[in-house]
């Protein structure tokens, strides 16, 4: 009896559970879990449109980035980061565009358990970024699970930025959510979202205090072959909090973009 | 009553699906001492947690029982290279994987 529920239980599992190359990613803001091989390495180019915001024209973010898997749980890479923004000059009212140098990152994630062979998959990411106007430091917990043709992943973040050019400091904190199914080996299909948001630099003994806020949800896709993977999603702001929505609006697109939207490639080198 | 058993389904699914990498247990580690003489529980574990740790950096991890153990017998030579095992970590993997694969009817359980 127990084993005539068990097989369809088991078989149910086994359904999708299935290689993915190169590290493939299923999400473009949530990550997983899982690390290289160590000795592989991965060449990773990503872009980010953010469309939309108040007189704001459109932004382009760019990153490259070079992934090499250190040992069994660790990986490390390097990445670039550069962009260009246009915005609406009410003066003028064209478009002025202005490139950006973002500045060079290194992150670090150790896996600290695995999505298909524990309860679920964990692991702890670490990001410095140097520019030539600021500096940044931003910790995930990762947490995620591969179950049959089911992919879950969430991550909490938190990432403090000094610009010292202007001196502003801000913190942010963030999570992201994403499902997933895969419809066959490397093509899956799901649901992303964000939250995003920014708190008030701390005055020394007084309590942090939210400045803007704003929720982003919407499809992904992803899909891989041999040697690359790719995955784009665009999500779209549902709902914005803090200090600059406009009552009634109920976005915030003074600080935050209307939609979102990414894609990632990998190439396996 | 339909209701408790779709319920019933998905825990044991949800159950069935932490294990898909499983433990190794006593009843294992004496069917592996019929191909292995001098296998133990803990030779097996040993072999699960290699598996877990080399073999998960390129692809998720492949559920033992998604193939058979004559599959397994081809797949794990040519991972070898590329997982960078030695001889004695590709031989405990191998043993981990037949003996996690192996047919199991009402009557071994
Ligand atoms: C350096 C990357 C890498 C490592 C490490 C690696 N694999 Fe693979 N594996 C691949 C690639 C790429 C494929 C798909 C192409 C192919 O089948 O040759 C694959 C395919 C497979 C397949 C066939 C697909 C399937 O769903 O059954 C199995 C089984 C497998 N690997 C098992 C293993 C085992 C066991 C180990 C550890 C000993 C391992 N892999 C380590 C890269 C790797």
């Amino acid at each position: 009896m127990m084993l005539r529920r068990l097989l369809p239980a088991a078989a149910l599992c086994l359904l999708g559970v299935q290689p993915a190359l190169a590290n493939e990613r299923h999400f473009t803001q949530s990550y997983e879990t899982a690390t290289l091989a160590p000795g592989v390495v991965e060449l990773e180019p990503w872009a980010t449109a953010r469309l939309g915001r108040d007189g704001y024209y459109t932004g382009i973010d760019n990153r490259l980035e070079f992934e090499v898997g250190l040992t069994d749980r660790l990986q490390t890479s390097m990445y670039v980061n550069w962009g260009v923004e246009g915005v609406r000059n009410p003066l003028t009212k064209g478009i002025d565009t202005t490139a950006n140098h973002r500045g060079v990152s290194s992150e670090w994630k150790l896996r600290l358990s695995d999505s298909v062979a524990d309860p679920v998959g964990s692991a702890l990411y670490l990001e410095f970024t140097l520019g030539p106007e600021e500096v940044e430091i931003e910790g995930k917990v990762l947490v995620d699970k591969r179950s049959g043709p089911w992919n879950v992943a969430v991550n909490g973040i938190y990432e403090f930025e000094h610009n010292y050019a202007e001196s502003i400091e801000e913190h942010k904190l963030q999570a992201t959510a994403a499902v997933g199914y895969f419809l066959a080996d490397h093509l899956s299909v799901g649901l992303e979202a964000m939250d995003f948001n920014v708190v008030e630099p701390q005055v020394p003994g007084g309590s942090a205090t939210l400045l803007h806020g704003a929720i982003y949800a919407g499809p992904v896709l992803s899909y891989g072959l041999g040697n690359w993977w790719v995955a784009a999603s665009v999500t779209p702001q549902l709902y914005g909090y803090g200090k600059a929505v406009v009552p009634g609006r109920g976005l915030d697109l003074q600080d935050f973009e209307r939609v979102q939207a990414r894609v990632l490639m990998g190439v396996h080198l | 009553m339909q209701r408790m058993s779709v319920i019933c389904l998905m825990l044991v699914a949800t159950a069935a699906c932490t294990s898909a990498v499983p433990v190794p247990t006593g009843d294992d580690a004496k069917w592996a001492t019929r191909q292995w003489p001098e296998t133990s529980v803990e030779t097996l574990s040993g072999g699960r947690s290699l598996y877990v740790s080399r073999c998960a950096g390129c692809h998720a991890l492949v559920p033992p029982a998604k193939h058979s153990g004559d599959r397994w017998l081809q797949e794990v030579p040519r991972m070898t290279q590329r997982a960078h095992l030695d001889d004695g970590e590709r031989d405990l993997i191998t043993r981990y994987l037949l003996t996690a694969s192996r047919p199991r009817d009402a009557a071994q359980r």
